[in-house]
C-alpha cells in the first residue's frame, strides 16, 4: 500500500467544560476552527474539503446538526461530509479526512467536531436508545452496565482487582491536572476512588468518564501543500477493525474476541503498526492516547496494542510502566476519564498525539516522542480506528 | 488526482411499500444481492461505508445495528450520516488512496417504521425554526415558489416532468400508474405552489454498491466512476440561491473536470437528477449545465428530456415515481450503472451518465458522479 | 475562550433557555426468527436457538443470518431452562426513565448455545454495593425462569440462582 502522504498540520481545541458553563454548539465549533486555522496558518480559503464529527446527535439535540452548523464550520459551498461512528466519530473522522488527501481529492481538509454531551439531560438516556429494539432494549442497559461487564470479565479472566482499576484512575487524574483544556483537573488518591459510589459492579464514579462539553479540529495536509511555518505530524499507519454488535457472542468456546480483552482494536492496531513499519510496539511507541472511557479498559486497551501481554497491565500499572515517568506513557492529557465530548473525544486523542509530536505539550509532554499511536472506540465496544502518528513519515518496511 | 480510478462491479437495491421483514433483513438481502452480483465472496471486501440516519430508523448509533447485516463485522466500518451520497464518496477516496481495494457502499430508509416528517423537522435550528413546522415537503415547496415567481412556465413543465417520469417508470415495469400532465396540475395543493403529484411519494428501501479498484475484481462488467464532486449550501433558506443552486454547479463542477467532461450537452448521454420535487429536476438540469434556469422548461415541453429525446433524464422514473428516505438517491447510482451494463429496463444512446444527489432540505448537500464504460475512464 | 455568559453581544448574565422535546414513535418490524422466538418463549415457556449451518455456532438471540458467515441461519434447537453467567453486572445507578436500582443484569450461555443472552437477575441479594452477591459471578450456574402470563416480550423470563 502507497498511500500519498498525509500529515497534519494544525490542531485546535477548546477547554472542555460542563455543558452548562460551555459555549453554544456553532460557537464551540467556530472557536476549535479558527484555532486550529491559526495553528496552520491558514484561512478557510486555504482549505479545501471538511469532515464534520458528530456522534449521536440526540445528545446535542439537533437532528443533522451538519446542516445547521455549515456555516460555524466554513464548509458552505464546499464538499463537506459527515461521519459517526458512535464514540469513534473522532477518529473515523480524521481517517476521513485522510483519506481525501491521500486519495488526491483534496490538499488540505479540516476536520472538526464539538459537543455538549449533557444538553438533553443525561446521556445514559440516551444509550439506552442503542440497543438493539427486540432482544436488548427493554432491560435498563446502558453504556456503563457494558464496560462494567467486560470490566467484571476481565477481573475474572486474569485475577485483576478493583485497585489495579483505581490505579488507572489515579494515573488519569494526575496527568488531567495537567492539562489546561481536560473537563477534570483534580488529582484522586486510591482510597478516594475505591470509596466512590458504585454505579455498575465494579465501575465507581471515579472509575468513570465525565460528560463534557467542548470542540476539537485539526487541519489535514499533503506533503506538497505544507507551508514552511507548519510543524508536520504525520500519519503514518492507519487501521480499523470492528467486532460483531452482539456482546453475548464473545464468550463461550467459538469467541473471536473474548470480551474481556480489548477486541478487535488489536486487528486494527496491527493494521496502522505494520502500515507504520512497527514490528515491536512495546519498544517502538513512546507514548499512547487511547480511548478509554472507564478504567479497565486501558488495561486492555494497552494489551490489545501490543504494549504488554494479556492480563498484564494490572501490575504493569503498579510499577508506574505508564506513568509519565514511565516506559509508555498512557494518556498524558488525562485521557477519556478526565474529558468525553464524545462526538470529538477520538479526534481529541489524534489532537493530543500531534503535541506530543511536536513537542508542545507543554506539562503533559512526553520527552522525545517520536512515535504517538491513537486510538478511537465506539458503539458496543465494537467499533476501533487506530492512527499512529511519527515526527518523519515513515512507511512499511 | 491520481491515475488510478474506481469501478463499480455490483450493485442491487429494493424499494417497497412495507415488507413484514425487519431492517436488518433487508440490509442483509440487498447485500447479499449485491455481492452476488459483483461474483465476489465476502471475504474479499475490505471495508464497508455505510449511510445510516439515527432518527429515521429509530436507533441511536445505528451502525452497531446495521454493520453486522451490511457484511462488515471485523472489518474496517465507517458509517457517514449526512447523506447516502456521501457514502459513495467516502467509498470511492478509500480506494483512490490506496488503502482499500474492494469497498461496499450500503443505505437505507425506511418510511413505513417511524416518522420521517418528525425526524427531517428536527433538523430544524432549535431557537428560530423548530417551534415552526418546518420539514421538507414546506422546504421544498418554498423553493418551488420562488422558482415559479422567477421562472415562467414552470407550471406546465412541472406537470411534463411528473408524467414523463411517471411514463418511464411504467415502461420499466415499476408499480406505478401513468398520470397526464393534466391530472398532475389538479391533483391538491400541498405546499403552496407544489401538488401532491409534484412530490416525490415515500417508500422502504436498501441499496448496495460494490466498489472495487481496477482489477481488484475479476469481472467484464465494470462501471467506472470518472469523477466526483460534492458540496454543501448555506442552511437557512433565506440565505440560499435556491433556484442557482450554486453548491450543485460547483459539485458538477468537480465532478466534470474530474471526470475530463468539458461539454455537458455533448459529452454525457443520460442523466439521473434528484426529483423529490418537479422543480428540484428543472432546476438540477440547469445548475449542472444542460440548461440554463430559464431555458428548462422549454426543454421538458420540447420532449429533450424524454427517454428517446437528446438528454434522457430519469429514464425508470426517478423518484417522483417512489423513492426511500435518506439511501434512496443511491439508488440511482445502481439504476445508471444497469443502464451503461446495458441491463436493467432502460437503455440509453451512449455510456456517459451523470447522476445527482441531494440531501437535507431543498437539497442543501448536492452531489454529482460522472460514471461511464471502464475504457473511458 | 468565551462562554455565553460573557459574550459581548449581550447584556444579559443569565442563560437564555429553549426547551425543545424530541417525540418519534417507532414500530419496528421483527424478523421472523426473533418473532418465532418470542413466540416459541410466549406460548410453550422455553428458549430457543438456531444454528449457523457454516460455523456450526447456536445463536441466542437468534437471528436470521450469521453476522460472522453471512450465511442464512437454520435448525431451531431447543434449550433448557439453565445455563452458566458469562457476563453481568449490578447496577446502582439511578437514570431517568429507567427502573430505580439496583438490579442485576446478567450475559447467560444457555446449555447447548454458543453465544449468551441478556436478561435481569433475581433473587439474588443486591445491597452490598462493594460485593456482588455468590450466585451473580461468572461461571456460576442459573436457572432460566419464565412468568406465568407471558406477552412475547424478552422482560417475560429472567434468570436466577440454581436450586
Amino acid at each position: 500500500m502507497n498511500s500519498r502522504p498525509v500529515a497534519a498540520v494544525g490542531v485546535g481545541q477548546t477547554r472542555f467544560t460542563n455543558t452548562a458553563e460551555a459555549a453554544t454548539y456553532p460557537e464551540l465549533l467556530r472557536q476549535a476552527t479558527q484555532t486550529a486555522l491559526a495553528d496552520a496558518g491558514l484561512g478557510m480559503d486555504d482549505i479545501d474539503a471538511v469532515v464534520f464529527a458528530l456522534a449521536p446527535e440526540s445528545l446535542m439535540g439537533i437532528n443533522h446538526a451538519e446542516r445547521w452548523c455549515v456555516e460555524a464550520i466554513g464548509a458552505a459551498g464546499k464538499p463537506v461530509l459527515r461521519v459517526q461512528t458512535g464514540g469513534a466519530t473522532g477518529m473515523s473522522a480524521v481517517h476521513a479526512g485522510y483519506h481525501h488527501v491521500a486519495g488526491g481529492a483534496a490538499e488540505r481538509v479540516l476536520v472538526v467536531g464539538a459537543d455538549r454531551v449533557r444538553e438533553s439531560g443525561d446521556a445514559q438516556q440516551i444509550f439506552n436508545k442503542i440497543w438493539d429494539p427486540i432482544y436488548e432494549r427493554s432491560m435498563a442497559h446502558t453504556t456503563i452496565s457494558l464496560i462494567a461487564m467486560s470490566a467484571s470479565r476481565y477481573m475474572w479472566l486474569y485475577n485483576s482487582t478493583e485497585e489495579d482499576m483505581a490505579r488507572v484512575s489515579v494515573k488519569a487524574h494526575k496527568n488531567g491536572a495537567n492539562n489546561p483544556n481536560a473537563h477534570i483537573r483534580r488529582e484522586v488518591t486510591i482510597d478516594e476512588v475505591l470509596e466512590s459510589r458504585y454505579l455498575a459492579w465494579p465501575l465507581k464514579l471515579l472509575d468513570t468518564c465525565p460528560q463534557s462539553a467542548g470542540g476539537c479540529a485539526t487541519v489535514l495536509s499533503s506533503k506538497e501543500a505544507l507551508e514552511p511555518s507548519q510543524d508536520p505530524a504525520w500519519i503514518s499507519g492507519i487501521g480499523m477493525s470492528n467486532d460483531t454488535y452482539w456482546v453475548g457472542d464473545r464468550i463461550g468456546p467459538k469467541l473471536i474476541y473474548d470480551y474481556g480483552d480489548g477486541g478487535a482494536l488489536e486487528a486494527a492496531a496491527r493494521q496502522a503498526y505494520e502500515q507504520a513499519g512497527i514490528s515491536d510496539p512495546a519498544k517502538e511507541v513512546d507514548a499512547v492516547e487511547t480511548y478509554a472511557s472507564f478504567t479497565p479498559v486501558e488495561l486492555h486497551n494497552a494489551e490489545a496494542l501490543g504494549l504488554c501481554a494479556l492480563g498484564t497491565a494490572g501490575p504493569l500499572f503498579q510499577e508506574g510502566f505508564f506513568d509519565m515517568d514511565g516506559q509508555i506513557p498512557l494518556n498524558p492529557s488525562g485521557g477519556v476519564i478526565c474529558t468525553n465530548p464524545i462526538s470529538v473525544t477520538a479526534m481529541v486523542r489524534f489532537v493530543e498525539g500531534v503535541l506530543q509530536i511536536r513537542g508542545t505539550a507543554e506539562a503533559r509532554q512526553v520527552k522525545g516522542a517520536e512515535t504517538v499511536v491513537t486510538t478511537g472506540s465506539g458503539g458496543s465496544h465494537q467499533f476501533f480506528p487506530v492512527s499512529v502518528l511519527t515526527r518523519e513519515p515513515r512507511s512499511a518496511n | 488526482m491520481s491515475d488510478r480510478w474506481v469501478n463499480i462491479v455490483g450493485a442491487a437495491y429494493g424499494r417497497h411499500d412495507h415488507r413484514n421483514d425487519s431492517l436488518e433483513e433487508l440490509i442483509y438481502e440487498t447485500t447479499t444481492e449485491a455481492l452476488a452480483d459483483a461474483g465476489i465472496e465476502l471475504e474479499q471486501v475490505d471495508a464497508l461505508v455505510s449511510a445510516g440516519s439515527d432518527q429515521i430508523d429509530g436507533r441511536a448509533i445505528t451502525s452497531m445495528l446495521s454493520t453486522g447485516p451490511a457484511g462488515g463485522d471485523l472489518k474496517d466500518e465507517t458509517n457517514i450520516a449526512s447523506a447516502s451520497a456521501h457514502a459513495l464518496a467516502m467509498g470511492w477516496l478509500m480506494i483512490l488512496s490506496g488503502q482499500r481495494d474492494v469497498v461496499l457502499v450500503t443505505s437505507w430508509g425506511r418510511a413505513s417504521e417511524g416518522e420521517v416528517p418528525a425526524a427531517e423537522h428536527l433538523t430544524a435550528d432549535p431557537f428560530y425554526d423548530r417551534d415552526l413546522p418546518l420539514e421538507d415537503l414546506v422546504a421544498m415547496a418554498m423553493q418551488a415558489q420562488v422558482h415559479r415567481t422567477q421562472v415562467d412556465g414552470v407550471d406546465a413543465a412541472a406537470a411534463a416532468v411528473v408524467e414523463k417520469n411517471l411514463a418511464n417508470a411504467v415502461a420499466a415495469g415499476r408499480p406505478v400508474e401513468a398520470v397526464g400532465a393534466d391530472a398532475v396540475r389538479e391533483s391538491p395543493v400541498v405546499g403552496t405552489p407544489l401538488r401532491e403529484l409534484e412530490v416525490s411519494p415515500r417508500c422502504d428501501g436498501v441499496v448496495c454498491i460494490v466498489l472495487a479498484a481496477p482489477g481488484a475484481v475479476s469481472t467484464d462488467r465494470a462501471v467506472a466512476i470518472r469523477g466526483m464532486g460534492w458540496a454543501s449550501d448555506r442552511y437557512r433558506l433565506a440565505d440560499r440561491d435556491l433556484v442557482g443552486l450554486p453548491h450543485l454547479q460547483t459539485a458538477s463542477k468537480a465532478a466534470f473536470e474530474r471526470a475530463g467532461i468539458s461539454s455537458v450537452k455533448d459529452d454525457v448521454d443520460f442523466f439521473e437528477l434528484h426529483d423529490y420535487s418537479a422543480d428540484a429536476e428543472l432546476l438540477a438540469a440547469a445548475a449542472i449545465g444542460l440548461t440554463d434556469v430559464k431555458s428548462a422548461p422549454g426543454l421538458v415541453l420540447e420532449g429533450a428530456t424524454a427517454a428517446d429525446g437528446r438528454w434522457p433524464v430519469n429514464l425508470t422514473g426517478g423518484s417522483l415515481a417512489g423513492d426511500f428516505p435518506f439511501g434512496g438517491p443511491l439508488a440511482r447510482v445502481a439504476e445508471a450503472t444497469a443502464y451503461i451494463r446495458g441491463e436493467g429496463p432502460s437503455k440509453t444512446n451512449g455510456s456517459t451518465g451523470l447522476v445527482q444527489m441531494s440531501a437535507g432540505f431543498a437539497g442543501q448537500f448536492q452531489t454529482a458522479v460522472v460514471l461511464d464504460r471502464p475504457e473511458e475512464a | 475562550m468565551t462562554t455565553k455568559q460573557d459574550s459581548p453581544q449581550s447584556t444579559a448574565t443569565e442563560p437564555w433557555i429553549v426547551d425543545q422535546h424530541w417525540d418519534i414513535t417507532y414500530q419496528h418490524v421483527a424478523d421472523p426468527v426473533a418473532a418465532q422466538f418470542l413466540r416459541t418463549m410466549r406460548d410453550e415457556g422455553k428458549l430457543t436457538g438456531i444454528r449457523c449451518p457454516k460455523c456450526e455456532r447456536v445463536l441466542i438471540p437468534p437471528r436470521p443470518f450469521c453476522d460472522r458467515c453471512f450465511v442464512e441461519t437454520e435448525g431451531w434447537v431447543d434449550l433448557p431452562p439453565e445455563g452458566v453467567i458469562e457476563l453481568f453486572t449490578i447496577v446502582h445507578l439511578r437514570v431517568k426513565g429507567l427502573p430505580d436500582p439496583p438490579y442485576a443484569l446478567v450475559y447467560v450461555r444457555p446449555d447447548g448455545a454458543d453465544t449468551a443472552i441478556m436478561n435481569y437477575f433475581r433473587g439474588a441479594d443486591l445491597s452490598n454495593a462493594a460485593e456482588p452477591p455468590a450466585e451473580v459471578r461468572i461461571g456460576e450456574r442459573v436457572g432460566i425462569k419464565f412468568a406465568d402470563e407471558r406477552t412475547g416480550r424478552m422482560t417475560d423470563f429472567w434468570y436466577e440462582p440454581l436450586g
